[in-house]
C-alpha cells in the first residue's frame, strides 16, 4: 500500500468516526483539530485503524496515533 | 476505503437525496454487511437516520452494567440494530459500579428506564480469587467464592426484577485460556475450570427462576472465536479493554441476538428459494439428474442448509417457498429427490411461478395471515436479495456469502430466529408491527423498478462468434432451456458454418453488473436475405432474465439488421416444457402475430422501420471490436 492510499484511509476512518467530510480532515490533521477527540474516543480511533489496515498497536503505538502524518508513518512502517 | 465502496456510498447518499428511502436501505444493508466495523458504522448510524419513513423508528433503551471497558462496541451495536428499525439508546454504567447499579434505586441504571438490561461483568472482577492465584486456593475456598458469586448475581437480579420488568441479560463467565493449575487443573478435587463452570450453571438457574432473565453465554462466544484471538493484552492492559479489534463485531452480534427480539422484530416465516439455495444447479436447466443434493460435496453445503432450516421449524418458524420455476420440475424435486431433508409437508405455502419475488412474498404473507414484517427470505441470488429489499424493506432478506459452504453459518447467525418470553413482549411487539405495516404503506408507491435496475449497474458487450468464444456459444445453444425461443440446438461445426455464410450473424452476449461478471449469458442468430430478416435463435441464461438484458440485446439486433438492409424482422416461438419464461417476449417487444393457426409453434413479425426496441437507459451496452 502505498502513503499516498494510507493518509486516504486514514483520512477517511478519521472523517467517518467523527461526522466530518473527508475534506475537512487534511493530512496534517491532529486530534486537537477535531473537538470530539478526546481520550474515550481515540479508542475508536485505534481500533477502527486496526480494522482498516489489518494491524494491531502496542500501548506506546497507540499513544501516537493522535495526528494524521504520525497515524501515516506508524501504518506503513509496520505494513512494510 | 475501496473505490467500490466509496461508489456505494455515493449512491446511498443519492438515493437518499432523491427520495428512494426503500433503495437507500437495501444499499445500506448490503453495504453494512460487507463493511461492518467502527468506522462504517458512523455513516450507516447517519445515513439510517435520513431514511425518511425508514429510518429506525422503535426506540429502544438498553443499559449495561460493565466491569471492562465496552465503549467501542457500542457504536457497532447501534449500527446493526438501526438497520432492523430500532433506534437503540445505549447507557453503560460507572466501571465496578456494577452492584450499585443494580440494588440503588436511584441509579443510572434505573434512571435509564431500560428495556434490556446487560450486565457484563468479567470472571476475574466478579470473582477474582478464581482468576488469578488459584492454585493456592483449598476447596472450602472456592466452594464459598463461587457461592458468593452465586449469591450475588442472585441479589442483583431479584433487585432489578423487584423495580423493573426489563429483559436481563447476564454474560456467563469466561474460562481462562489456560488454567492456573496447568493440566492438572482436571484432577483437582474442584478444578478451576469446574468451579468456573457450575458457577455457569447457577447462573441459568438464576435466569429460569424469574420471568425475563436470561444468560449470555460469554464463555462460549470467546470459544467459538478462539480464546487466543479474541483477546487483546495491550488494549487490556492499557485500556482495560478485553476485546481486539477483531471482537468488536462479533461482541456487537451478540448482544443484537437479544436487542432485535426484544425490540419485538421476529421472523415468523422463512421464504425459501431453491435452485442453487436448497440444491446445487438449477432444476429448469440441469434436470432433477443434475441437481447436486447429498451428504457428498458439493451437494453437503445444501444438505446441511436444510437441517439448518429443519432446526429452525423446531424453534418455531414456519416454511415457505417462492421460488421462479417450473413447477412440476419442482414439485418432483421436493417430493422424490432422494437427498432431500425437506419436503413438501414441510411447508406451510408455496408460489412456484414466474411472478416477481416480492409479489410472492406478498401472496405467502396474506395466505399466511401474517404481516410481511414477519418474514425473512433467504435467496442465493444478489439480484433477488435486492430486488426484494428494495420493494419490501420490512422483510428481512437474509445476506449470504458466494460460498455455499457457509450458508448454513449465516442463517445461524441471523437474529430475527431468537425468540425470548418477554413480561412486556406482546405489547411491544404489536406496537411494532402497527408502526412498521404504515411504513409499509408509504414506501410502496413512492418508488420504481427502474431504480433497482439503475442500480445494478449492468454493462452488455455484444460481439460475433470467434474462435475464442465458440465452444461456449455452442454450449449455451445446447443447455439453454427456459429462455430460448426456438431451443435449435447446435454442435460447434454447425455454430461456426452457420457463422461462415454471408447473410447470417451469429451473436454473443456478455454481462456486467455490480455483484460481478456473469460471463456470456446470451447467443442469438439473425439471418438477413434483401429486405427480410429472420431471428433464428434468441437465448438467455436464466440467471440473467428480468431485468432488460434481453430488451437490450433485442434491440442491438434489431439496429444490426436495420444496417444490412432489412425492413422487417420475422421470429418463430416454439413452446416447449421448458420455455413458458420466453412465451410472452416477442408481443411485449413490438412483435406481432402472423398466420397463428392454433398450431405447435407461432409467427411473429416485427416492423424495423419503426425504430424500434430501444435500449434501455440503465445499461452499457457495447460491441466488441473485431
Amino acid at each position: 500500500m502505498s502513503k499516498l492510499e494510507i493518509v486516504d484511509q486514514a483520512r477517511q476512518v478519521i472523517a467517518d468516526l467523527f461526522g466530518l467530510a473527508l475534506g475537512d480532515v487534511g493530512p496534517a490533521t491532529v486530534s486537537r483539530d477535531i473537538p470530539d477527540w478526546d481520550s474515550i474516543r481515540h479508542l475508536d480511533v485505534v481500533m477502527a485503524l486496526e480494522q482498516q489496515f489489518g494491524l494491531t498497536f502496542s500501548p506506546e503505538e497507540m499513544a501516537q496515533l493522535t495526528t494524521v502524518p504520525q497515524i501515516v508513518e506508524l501504518v506503513s512502517s509496520k505494513a512494510g | 476505503m475501496s473505490m467500490a465502496q466509496a461508489t456505494v456510498r455515493a449512491e446511498i447518499d443519492a438515493a437518499i437525496q432523491a427520495g428512494h428511502f426503500a433503495m437507500a436501505h437495501a444499499l445500506l444493508v448490503e453495504y453494512w454487511a460487507a463493511t461492518k466495523g467502527s468506522a462504517a458504522a458512523a455513516f450507516v448510524l447517519a445515513r439510517a437516520a435520513r431514511l425518511g419513513p425508514l429510518a429506525p423508528a422503535r426506540k429502544l433503551r438498553m443499559f449495561v452494567s460493565r466491569s471492562m471497558t465496552v465503549e467501542p462496541v457500542v457504536p457497532i451495536v447501534r449500527a446493526g440494530a438501526a438497520l432492523y428499525g430500532v433506534d437503540l439508546e445505549l447507557r453503560l454504567g460507572e466501571f465496578g459500579t456494577f452492584s450499585q447499579d443494580a440494588l440503588d434505586g436511584q441509579s443510572a441504571l434505573y434512571q435509564a428506564e431500560p428495556e434490556l438490561i446487560v450486565l457484563a461483568l468479567q470472571t476475574r472482577d466478579v470473582v477474582p480469587g478464581l482468576w488469578a492465584g488459584f492454585p493456592g486456593r483449598g476447596e472450602a475456598e472456592v466452594q464459598a467464592e463461587a457461592e458468593n458469586v452465586l449469591a450475588l448475581y442472585g441479589s442483583l437480579v431479584e433487585a432489578i426484577r423487584k423495580r423493573n420488568s426489563a429483559a436481563v441479560v447476564i454474560h456467563d463467565l469466561e474460562q481462562p485460556a489456560w488454567p492456573g493449575a496447568g493440566v492438572l487443573d482436571g484432577s483437582l478435587a474442584v478444578g478451576q475450570v469446574e468451579a468456573i463452570r457450575s458457577i455457569n450453571q447457577g447462573l441459568r438457574k438464576i435466569a429460569r427462576a424469574h420471568t425475563g432473565v436470561y444468560v449470555l453465554s460469554y464463555d462460549a462466544l470467546v470459544a467459538r472465536h478462539g480464546r487466543l484471538q479474541w483477546h487483546d493484552e495491550a488494549k487490556w492492559l492499557s485500556m482495560r479493554m478485553p476485546f481486539a479489534a477483531s471482537s468488536l463485531v462479533p461482541m456487537a452480534e451478540e448482544w443484537l441476538r437479544f436487542v432485535v427480539p426484544v425490540s419485538g422484530r421476529l421472523a415468523k416465516c422463512l421464504v425459501l428459494d431453491l435452485d442453487n439455495t436448497l440444491w446445487g444447479g438449477v432444476i429448469g436447466e440441469d434436470g432433477l439428474n443434475g441437481i447436486h443434493l447429498g451428504n457428498e460435496y458439493p451437494g453437503a453445503a445444501f444438505q446441511a442448509l436444510q437441517q439448518t432450516i429443519l432446526d429452525l421449524r423446531e424453534r418455531g418458524v414456519i416454511l415457505a417457498i417462492a421460488s421462479k420455476n417450473n413447477s412440476e420440475e419442482a414439485q418432483k424435486a421436493l417430493e422424490s429427490y432422494p437427498g432431500m431433508l425437506l419436503r413438501p409437508q414441510h411447508f406451510a405455502a408455496v408460489r412456484i411461478n414466474w411472478n416477481p419475488k416480492p409479489q410472492s412474498l406478498r401472496e405467502i404473507a396474506d395466505e399466511l395471515n401474517i404481516g410481511i414484517d414477519a418474514l425473512a427470505f433467504l435467496d442465493d441470488n444478489p439480484v433477488e436479495r435486492r430486488i426484494v429489499r428494495s420493494q419490501l424493506p420490512e422483510v428481512t432478506v437474509i445476506d449470504l456469502p458466494e460460498e455455499p459452504l457457509f450458508f448454513s453459518r449465516a442463517l445461524r447467525e441471523s437474529p430475527v430466529f431468537e425468540r425470548l418470553a418477554l413480561s412486556a413482549e406482546d405489547r411491544e411487539r404489536s406496537r411494532y408491527y402497527a408502526e412498521d405495516r404504515r411504513r409499509g404503506e408509504l414506501r410502496t408507491r413512492v418508488e420504481s423498478v427502474e431504480d433497482f435496475h439503475r442500480s445494478l449497474n449492468m454493462e452488455m458487450e455484444v460481439g460475433l462468434v470467434d474462435p475464442s468464444t465458440l465452444a461456449r456459444v455452442a454450449q449455451l445453444t445446447q443447455k439453454t432451456n427456459q429462455f430460448n425461443l426456438t431451443t435449435l440446438r447446435r454442435s460447434e461445426a454447425e455454430v461456426d458454418e452457420l457463422a461462415r455464410q454471408p447473410e447470417a450473424r451469429v451473436f454473443w452476449a456478455r454481462l456486467r453488473d455490480r455483484f460481478g461478471d456473469n460471463g456470456l449469458v446470451g447467443v442469438a442468430i439473425t439471418v438477413v436475405e434483401g429486405s427480410r430478416a429472420t431471428l433464428d435463435t434468441f437465448l438467455l441464461s436464466c440467471r440473467v432474465i428480468g431485468r432488460t438484458v434481453e430488451t437490450a440485446f433485442l434491440a442491438l439486433l434489431a439496429e444490426d439488421a436495420r444496417h444490412r438492409g432489412a425492413e422487417v424482422m420475422e421470429a418463430r416461438f416454439v413452446p416447449t416444457k421448458k420455455n413458458a419464461p420466453a412465451a410472452g417476449f416477442l408481443a411485449a417487444h413490438g412483435f406481432v402475430a402472423v398466420e397463428n393457426d392454433g398450431v405447435a409453434e407461432t409467427h411473429w413479425r416485427l416492423e424495423l422501420r419503426s425504430g424500434g426496441p430501444l435500449v434501455p437507459g440503465w445499461i452499457r451496452l457495447h460491441t466488441s471490436s473485431r
